[in-house]
């Protein structure tokens, strides 16, 4: 019960830490600065790592897929599988997993150590909002990485499994260009860059959260920022179950 | 209640001048304020005025919610009851906004000077002079040159805080905390890290501040030497009560047993060497329940 109410309240204080963000959202001076800074310092640190990730998811899709696609004779549509599997699903996600393992867990720890080194309570005290100032930066920073990165994977994923297909595999270029078509619509791409936003929002809420309530020491610092990861992953793969759900109440599929 | 048989008056007023006709303007008007973490209380039902343009040195005990109080003083702590008036505004009480426009009436050195990590020492001693004002950089360079000098860190100001020893890093926030001229200045164990003469320096350099800005300072401490050296006023918390408060010659003389047994830094008398026997949460009845408890899983 105890642990229970410590849930709920823990909840409820992120979620008034990011209304308050979205509340100082306008407030002017805009810290332009230090989003720049922000998004730079989270693309920098996710960029290749994303890529290399759905490079490889891309070419076990292609694999995967195109055994079976095959064996039943339609080898030639392994393409419009990829477009379901890396776009609509792979790509927000892995983009969101390292958007919080290498751009969160940074955002954590460095806010993290501010708290404990009593840098927030320094600024309050000179009159600064924290939140305007760091808060309101990381959290659009996250979004704005995660849309472009997100266009960026989607890419990288797709070569993977093209080249695995083409090269690999034995098929054409020509077929697997051609049935993209076959499943996909561009309604599948905005909502691939919906889920993105919402997962780079939902890393950004989670680890600045964790770091502004980190407490007990460097050793704190630490608990924070591995929290953090775990209820990032736990909350996007949530998340996806929800807005997948509705992708398909909202978007009329081709063959449904 | 209490074994030893003392019994802690919340804020027994020392000097009936305070009480009486001559009563100094008080900056800060702290009424029954109460803070609880949890189960354990920190602060119960403190009452004390902070007097304008004078010393206030709060002493006591480690882990007793002296830095606690401070963070009332400033919003950083909301009080679970109580009020703190900074002038005619009631501090737990006001909005946001409100609550800025008053921390811009103080300065707060933090323990460890709470330096921003990122920025070099010109740009922390800075910052509130860019965040507030609209003076020009060179005014800000000469301002801000002004502070390092008055804590002798010139030369130092393009180092990184974790490039710079503890007691500079104290000094520097100093600087920072400084450079508003502020009314108010808070100082969180000023001399908690720094050596005997730094110390002294440091002393010197507040009883300066004094003369040259007129502020209110209220200094939390455990360091006698320190509250003997620069105090107007000294008020001495143990067990989440201020015991006593008053001006410093009173509290010297004092008869209080807690009183005179910490300004004396002797080992007996109320206050003990375990942190349950004067922990703000510790009632003797819980600690003797527990050790039956204890004696009772022994013996069993």
């Amino acid at each position: 019960m105890h642990s229970l109410l410590n849930l709920l309240r823990e909840t409820g204080n992120m979620f008034a830490l990011t209304l308050d963000a979205f509340r100082l959202m306008t407030k002017r001076p805009l810290p332009i600065a230090e989003f720049v800074r922000q998004a730079w310092f989270i693309a920098s640190v996710s960029l290749v790592p994303c890529v290399l990730v759905s490079l490889s998811f891309g070419m076990v899709i292609g694999l995967q897929v195109g055994n079976v696609a095959a064996q039943l004779g339609a080898k030639a549509q392994t393409g419009a599988s990829m477009v379901l599997a890396i776009v609509r699903e792979a790509a927000p996600i892995t983009t969101a997993l390292l958007i919080s393992g290498a751009g969160g867990s940074a955002m954590t720890a460095d806010l993290g150590s501010r708290k404990i080194r009593d840098e927030i309570a320094a600024m309050e005290v000179l009159a600064v909002n924290p939140v305007h100032r760091l808060i309101v930066p990381r959290i659009w920073a996250s979004v704005f990485v995660a849309l472009l990165l997100n266009g960026f994977v989607s890419v990288a994923g797709i070569a993977g499994g093209f080249l695995f297909n083409v090269f690999v595999q034995g098929g054409t270029a020509g077929a697997f260009m051609n049935s993209f078509n076959l499943l996909s619509q561009p309604a599948d791409l905005y909502f691939s860059e919906m889920k993105a936003a919402s997962f780079g929002l939902v890393a950004a809420m989670v680890a600045v959260h964790m770091g502004m309530t980190a407490k007990g020491g460097p050793k704190g610092v630490g608990d924070a920022v591995n929290k953090g990861v775990v209820l990032t992953f736990m909350l996007i793969f949530f998340v996806n179950i929800i807005l997948t759900l509705l992708y398909f109440q909202v978007v009329p599929q081709k063959f449904a | 209640m209490d074994a030893v048989g003392w019994r802690l008056r919340p804020a027994k007023r020392i000097d009936s001048r305070l009480s009486g006709g001559d009563v100094p303007e008080a900056a800060i008007r702290v009424k029954h304020l109460t803070k609880s973490f949890g189960p354990q209380t920190i602060l119960e039902d403190i009452t004390m005025d902070i007097p304008k343009g004078a010393i206030t040195v709060v002493l006591g005990p480690s882990g007793t919610g002296k830095s606690v109080f401070l963070k009332h003083l400033v919003g950083l702590l909301k009080p679970d009851s109580g009020e703190v008036w900074v002038g005619d505004q009631n501090v737990p009480a006001l909005s946001e906004k409100e609550l800025y426009a008053v921390r811009k009436r103080f300065g707060v050195l933090f323990q460890d000077g709470a330096l921003f990590g990122s920025m070099d020492i010109y740009d922390n001693t800075a910052f509130p002079l860019r965040e507030h004002t609209r003076k020009s950089d060179s005014e800000i360079r000469q301002i801000v040159m002004e502070k390092l000098d008055l804590v002798g860190l010139v030369g130092a100001e393009k180092k990184l805080p974790g490039e710079i020893s503890g007691g500079m890093k104290k000094r520097a926030g100093l600087a920072r905390a400084l450079v508003l001229e502020p009314e108010i200045i808070l100082f969180d164990e000023p001399d908690s890290g720094l050596d005997p003469v730094r110390t002294s320096f440091l002393n010197e350099l507040v009883l300066d501040l004094k003369q040259q800005l007129g502020s209110t300072m209220m200094i939390v401490t455990h360091h006698i030497p320190s509250a003997r050296q620069v105090a107007d006023y000294i008020g001495l918390l143990f067990r989440r009560n201020l015991v006593s408060f008053g001006p410093k010659e009173d509290m010297f003389t004092s008869k209080d047993p807690v009183v005179k047994q910490f300004l004396a830094g002797d080992t007996v008398g109320p206050i003990g060497m375990s942190e349950e026997k004067d922990a703000p949460a510790a009632d003797d009845e819980d600690t003797e329940e527990t050790s039956e408890i204890v004696v009772r899983a022994a013996s069993g």
